[in-house]
């Protein structure tokens, strides 16, 4: 649950420097003016106070009863100096109760800025960046060390000396793959004394398909990727194919254009393939709860505003959720236009109800998913189902009529060919006011259908909000907590004001898309029975008793819909097929046996695949018709204010031409104009590689966001970024061939004094190790790392009695076997509500909400993990039996081996007697208690228990924990 | 503490380090000089209470069968619940168009000089009644479980936020280097889970966040060593980890080295301080007479009243106990007397034991669930329960700061709706910071360009309740 965002801190070098220097407004005075004053004299639309826009030149220096806010070159005349400076509480600006006050130095820079004029500019993240001029001598990555050296320069500080080749190969290793380099490797790297040693490693690092994995981590978190729903239930959902998209897209390189377009959008790009298919899994990783019924719509509106934010902090590095209940009071986003967004993203046919694992779906072979190949759809049926069916009809023409009703739903004129009843999901099919259909005994309907519906009425004389209670049968049981989604379910009432009677649901979901044939069959007093092809559902739960007659309802009957309190049919529409409708005493098959012997299989089912198991990935789709959208008036969704139609925000100039969805609006925000998209993602990929952004606050680009440290820099790289075909491997390479980058991270108190947080790099930074490189490290480092890409989710050991408390259906965590146990981190089932305890106590984030900046803690509980999880216990136990195992002739070369296994670098001398000395100690400690070696390890070995001390000794270091 | 940490100390709050946000910087458990505690900086009023122990219901306990007598229901018992008062009204459960009224059938007495109705399902209750002051006006906002409790524990549905605790963390500290400040108790029937988010530190810095005494194995995750090390060994291995990592912060500078070597001496002292505090058998036999409790036996939530007091004793700053069991939708009768039984002597036990030993006027005690139950029936016959209830219900508080002895507030006749003086969380979480010196308004962190706070932009403290 650490979706922090390390906050604000003042740097002693301030980030806009402000010495004798000119004032800038974007640099120096808005910030003033959004903290203490934008809450009400801000950009929202809502009327300012006092009718005043500080936000606004023009409003600002307006003249209004004799007086100006701000009148150019005059401290006196402006009104701000003077309300700043009043000491009357009734005057005085910002008011006390706001509890904010102005400090005398940002005083100064109000005064300084209006007695240069008061000159506004625009905020300067709203501008599309220009490439800066750069000097002759910079070139590649020498630009990033020109800027980063010209500011150094500025403040008095000097870059480092370049790191060593040890510390080198082991930092860019842990940044470009996620793992520390072997000690052959490090051997070589070292020996390779050609010129471009350190630019071949970094291209064969780039090339390792282990780099996918270490730049998907962040992108994960970005995306919330998670093997479960969240909420309270937590149930698992099954998208692993979205994040091995996610780890082949980076190994591919592929664009970041495209791979904005692809996640976003994939399903709607003409011909979209499976792969692009499942890229859109991005937006189907909102949580998803167990709502009770009548907050469906709240849930579903929850997952839109989730898809909204994380579009928001992803692509805009803006906070859109404020517009969500009214007008954004620090950036031009009005309300309108938050909602404006929300109908770009309100069409997929998803409804908030249940488990949300009912959402669009496709079904896949994972083995040929990556390549190019055609998601499954349905076939139309052949010749030989045609005949099949042709003698089903027969068998069912000749079974009789129905008493009550029979609707074949065969086209006029087409009698006996294959057509059936496609229903509109919003308007029921047929309604039925005749009286035959008060069926007070024995009941049996019957239908063929085909649907994807979770809850979804077949045919219903049933409205209990109005006490007209019959009968009804149908999928998801009216979305009651009795039902479950896609389940068929039927209830028969005695009574029609209060329920007395039965409900029977079924034991599996009939809402695959193909063809069924299903029937429930009630037998007065006697029982309620369902039929699912043909063949009786012995599991369905019957609940209640099977009453001897039905009630009578004032409904009409209704097919393909059902009633909410309201004479006209107005819920639970079906969308999808329906066939041959009957309606009887009894069953079709109790005419016919020959019938029931058949089994019953639509003609138009699809031949099964048998290319091995087939996997689920979540997808978007977009519905045939927009769901219209409204403003929800103060966010409340049960309150809606004005229609919107899909639009982009007016601030980022005129609308794109064309019909504005969901990919217009990928294609939009890459489409190389965009003033945000591209410093944002350079910005993140900056902070990936330095721990901090260019512009600290990743998340917000906007008027309460930092200034960036090196605001030529990033506009530099994002003009860079886009000219190079989106080429996100560009980027890094200008990163990690930077002369700032390869550094020595060595750092002085005096540099500490000046620039505690480094963000002028004149040092490489020391970064505590993400979450998942804290196992992988040590895993790698023991030698037993199984370094299989991709696949479900896996099961490493953790605690019993984790979640014993929580929700019984969220699933059990049964432990891995044999080398999935040794999987990296990434791959580590990612339970939200019960995170694997050893990733979040060292901040891996529950990814409830997409996070796109992790804290780095420093805690004790992360003290016992490495020294006392059974895990990493296990993993200095292999790596001591790794030592034991080379073919060395001292412990003096063991300890070298250790070493250089873990932190790439021999021992020192004081280290190496140091170590030497305590394994001496150990062994003679085991040695006069077998017991205690035994209990360690396994077996009595005094010197493989103190080699087992010295493993675990080295990977709790705290150099070991670090990318140096 | 070393030369390094104090410059360190110097750079935050010396030199023109911001306050808000040096906490953001610090260790758990305070160990290092940056965990200061924000509020040391940023001066309040006089603190009434120094702790809160947060007694949660988890499944929303019954109102009118427990404080809130309402003889109209029995009088009417069975009859449709008036349109006028459950007009436009959605239930959780019920679905019945004109759902009946169903009486309690407990009874109830008024105790204490401030006399206080209790049931009869609460003896032990009874007998403390003065100390508390009984709020019958409460209400919610939402009636699923999960975002209620979010709502109840962190002031926001939206899951995600920081909680209580996390904020009292973040804004007082801890008073003990050896405990953190906000530790999570559970007991109880598991029907609704417990969810690591109803202990988050949301965006708050990680340190923050709850610490889940956990009743099986280790009571903190990976506490104990592995099989074979000692604590001998152990402090050999800490030795020479700390020489070489001291080294190491020769040759780089890097200060988070110190605090790294800080945690690894805290979390050593840990592995003896929290088996000590969580050990209860060292507690007299008069104290498991008065809590009910018996050394050794299975977890209960008496047990963890009995822990409650022993980590208020070590100054933890915020104890949560969730009992799970509460959400009594059939077999009323059968389910609440058991929920009741589970609680009631328990409670009266931690009264009593901070009452005698001087602490009850320094810890603030708050009893409570996500919401109320219905006082109409939920199902028919002898299987009848209760649902949610978010529109009016019961929560009491007691102890530093708080007038005892006293109801606040009242539901309408039929138990219905908040009615007379309607007490929201944000002002329960407005008075709780208030009675801990806290101006509400003033404890905040800056999140994505926003400054949040606990009682978002709500609240206010009640006078009527403070002393």
């Amino acid at each position: 649950m650490n979706s922090f965002i390390i906050k604000t801190l003042t740097l002693l070098v301030s980030v806009g420097a402000i010495g004798a220097e000119e004032v800038r407004f974007n640099r120096d005075v808005r910030p003033i003016l959004s903290e203490y004053c934008y809450e009400c004299h801000g950009p929202a639309e809502t009327t300012p106070k006092g009718g005043l826009r500080l936000s606004d030149g023009a409003s600002a220096k307006a003249i209004k009863d004799g007086h100006s806010a701000i009148v150019p070159g005059s401290i006196e005349e402006s009104l701000v100096i003077s309300l700043i400076e009043s000491n009357d509480p009734n005057e005085q600006m910002p008011p006390p109760e706001i509890g904010k006050q102005i400090s005398a130095d940002q005083l100064s820079i109000l005064k300084r800025w209006i007695k240069a004029g008061a000159p506004y500019e625009t905020h300067w993240a709203f501008t599309a960046p220009q490439r800066p001029a750069v000097e002759a001598d910079w070139q590649g990555a020498g630009v990033i060390d020109g800027f980063v050296r010209r500011r150094l320069q500025k403040e008095g500080l000097k870059p480092s000396p370049p790191a060593d080749k040890r510390t080198l190969i082991r930092r860019v290793s842990l940044d470009l793959i996620g793992l520390p380099p072997p000690p052959k490797e490090v051997a070589a790297f070292v020996d390779d004394k050609s010129p471009d040693a350190y630019a071949k490693l970094v291209e064969r690092l780039l090339a390792s398909p282990h780099h996918g994995e270490r730049m998907a981590q962040d992108w994960l978190d970005a995306a919330r990727y998670a093997d479960t729903t969240g909420y309270a239930a937590d149930k698992p959902r099954t998208n692993w194919l979205y994040r091995d998209w996610v780890v082949k897209a980076f190994n591919d390189n592929m664009p970041f254009d495209q791979f904005t377009i692809e996640q976003l959008a994939g399903d709607m790009l003409p011909n979209a393939t499976v792969a692009q298919k499942i890229a859109t899994g991005f937006h189907r990783n909102s949580m998803q709860a167990l709502g009770n019924n009548p907050r469906k719509e709240e849930f579903r509106v929850k997952g839109i505003v989730d898809r909204l934010d994380t579009t928001g902090r992803v692509f805009l590095g803006l906070t859109l959720a404020c517009a969500e209940c009214h007008d954004h009071k620090y950036d031009p986003i009005r309300q309108k236009e938050y909602y404006q967004l929300f109908a770009i993203f309100n069409n997929i046919p998803h409804l908030g109800e249940k488990f949300g694992i009912h959402g669009p779906r496709l079904k896949v072979d994972p083995t040929t998913v990556f390549t190019p190949a055609k998601p499954i759809e349905e076939k139309p049926g052949n010749q030989a189902a045609e005949n099949w069916q042709q003698e089903l009809a027969a068998i069912i023409n000749s079974s009789g009529k129905p008493v009550y009703g029979h609707w074949p739903f065969d086209t006029p004129g087409n009698e006996g060919t294959l057509s059936s009843l496609r229903l509109d999901p919003e308007k029921p099919a047929v309604v039925s006011t005749e009286d035959v259909f008060d069926v007070k005994r024995d009941l049996a309907i019957s239908v063929w259908i085909r649907t994807r519906s979770t809850v979804a009425n077949i045919v219903s004389k049933y409205d209990w909000r109005a006490s007209q209670r019959s009968y009804v049968f149908g999928l998801g049981g009216e979305g009651d907590n009795s039902g479950i989604p896609g389940h068929l379910f039927a209830w028969i009432s005695e009574r029609a004001d209060v329920w007395r009677g039965a409900i029977v649901t079924s034991s599996f979901p009939v809402n695959d898309g193909e063809w069924h044939h299903v029937a429930m069959h009630y037998r007065a007093g006697k029982d309620l029975r369902l039929f699912i092809d043909g063949i009786e559902d012995k599991k369905a739960t019957v609940t209640g008793q099977v009453p001897k007659s039905i009630a009578v309802s004032k409904r009409d009957l209704v097919i393909g819909a059902g009633y909410n309190n309201s004479a006209v049919a107005n819920d639970h529409f079906l969308a999808g097929n329906l066939d041959d409708l009957r309606i009887d005493d009894k069953l079709s098959w109790e005419h016919s046996p020959e019938l029931a012997k058949l089994g019953l299989r639509h003609p138009e089912t699809s031949p099964k695949s048998t290319n091995g198991k087939l996997v689920t990935a979540q997808v978007m789709q977009e519905l045939p018709k927009p769901r219209p959208t409204f403003i929800h008036v103060r966010g409340n969704f049960e309150n809606s204010g004005e229609q919107v139609y899909p639009a982009v925000p007016a601030m980022f100039g005129k609308q794109p031409e064309g019909k504005m969805d969901r990919l217009h609006f990928a294609r939009w925000l890459v489409d190389g104009n965009h003033p945000l998209v591209a410093r944002v993602m350079v910005n993140r990929l900056w902070q990936q590689f330095f721990g901090t952004g260019l512009v600290r606050t990743v998340e917000d680009f906007g008027a309460q966001g930092e200034w960036p440290s090196h605001p030529e820099l990033l506009d530099w790289l994002a003009v860079e970024f886009v000219e190079s075909g989106w080429n996100m491997r560009h980027v890094i390479k200008l990163i990690v061939n930077s002369e700032t980058y390869q550094q020595q991270s060595t750092v002085t108190q005096a540099v500490l004094d000046v620039d505690y947080y480094n963000r002028l790099l004149s040092h490489a930074p020391r970064l505590r190790l993400p979450a998942e490189q804290i196992r992988d490290n040590a895993l790698a480092i023991s030698g037993n790392l199984n370094l299989k890409v991709g696949g479900p989710g896996v099961f490493p050991a953790q605690p019993g009695h984790i979640g014993e408390f929580r929700d019984s259906t969220a699933g059990k965590w049964t432990t891995s076997k044999g080398d999935d146990r040794y999987r990296r981190a990434i791959y580590t089932f990612w339970q939200r509500m019960y995170l694997y305890p050893s990733m979040e106590i060292f901040d891996a984030p529950s990814r409830e909400q997409s996070c796109i900046g992790r804290s780095r803690s420093n805690t004790a509980l992360q003290a016992l993990v490495t020294l006392n999880d059974p895990v990493f216990a296990e993993f200095a136990k292999l790596f001591a039996s790794r030592i034991m195992r080379q073919n060395l002739a001292t412990d003096r070369q063991r300890l070298v081996f250790a070493f250089q296994c873990a932190l790439a670098r021999p021992p020192t001398d004081i280290e190496a007697e140091q170590f030497l000395a305590f394994l001496t100690q150990q062994r003679q400690s085991f040695a006069a208690d077998p017991a205690g070696a035994k209990a360690l390890n396994g077996e009595t070995d005094s010197s493989f228990a103190g080699w087992t001390m010295v493993a675990s000794t080295i990977l709790n270091l705290d150099e070991c924990l670090h990318r140096p | 503490m070393t030369d390094s940490m104090h410059i360190n100390r110097r750079h935050f709050f010396g030199q023109g380090g911001s306050i808000v946000g040096a906490a953001a910087l610090g260790t758990l458990l305070g160990e290092s000089a940056m965990a200061e505690p924000i509020l040391k900086h940023i001066p309040q009023f006089a603190p009434r209470a120094k702790r809160v122990i947060s007694l949660f219901m988890s499944g929303g306990p019954s109102h009118v069968d427990l404080f809130d007598p309402k003889p109209l229901l029995n009088k009417r018992d069975g009859e449709p619940m008036p349109e006028s008062i459950i007009k436009d009204h959605k239930f959780a459960m019920i679905r019945e168009s004109a759902p009946s009224i169903k009486g309690s059938p407990w009874t109830f007495k008024k105790y204490g000089k401030g006399e206080i109705d209790v049931s009869e399902l609460l003896p032990h209750t009874a007998k403390v009644a003065d100390e508390l002051c009984v709020i019958r006006s409460a209400y919610s906002e939402t009636f699923n479980h999960g975002p209620a409790v979010s709502f109840m524990t962190t002031g926001s549905a939206q899951y995600g936020r920081p909680t209580m605790g996390a904020w009292l963390s973040y804004g007082l500290g801890s008073e003990n280097r050896n405990l953190p400040a906000f530790v999570v108790l559970q007991s109880g029937v598991k029907l609704q889970p417990l969810l690591n988010s109803y202990w988050s530190n949301g965006f708050l810095p990680s340190q923050h966040e709850g610490m889940p005494l956990r009743p099986h194995g280790d009571p903190v995750l990976f506490l104990s060593n592995p099989q074979g090390i000692d604590r001998h060994r152990r402090r050999q291995q800490l030795d020479l980890l700390a020489s070489v990592n001291r080294h190491h912060h020769h040759t780089t500078g890097d200060p988070e080295i110190l605090t790294r070597i800080a945690n690894y001496e805290l979390a050593y002292r840990m592995q003896t301080s929290v088996p000590e505090v969580m050990d209860i058998s060292r507690e007299p036999a008069s104290m498991h007479q008065l809590y009910g409790t018996t050394p050794g036996k299975k977890l209960s939530f008496a047990n963890n009243c009995l822990l409650a007091r022993r980590l208020a004793e070590q100054g933890v700053r915020f104890i949560q106990l969730f009992d799970m069991g509460w959400d009594q939708h059939g077999s009323l009768e059968v389910n609440l007397p058991r929920q009741a039984r589970g609680i009631d002597q328990g409670i009266a036990a931690l009264l009593i034991d901070l009452r005698q030993r001087g602490m009850l006027d320094e810890t603030l005690v708050m009893w409570g669930g996500e919401f109320g139950r219905t006082p109409i029936a939920q199902g028919a016959n002898k299987g009848y329960g209760r649902d949610h209830h978010p529109h009016g219900f019961t929560m009491w508080l007691a102890g530093g700061g708080i007038k005892s002895g006293m109801i606040y507030g009242s539901t309408d006749e039929f138990g219905y709706h908040a009615e007379e003086k309607r007490v929201s969380l944000h002002d329960i979480n407005a008075t709780i910071l208030h009675c801990l010196g806290i101006d509400h308004k003033k404890l905040t962190y800056r999140f994505q360009g926003l400054d949040f706070r606990l009682t978002s932009v709500h609240g206010h403290p009640i006078r009527e309740i403070m002393t």
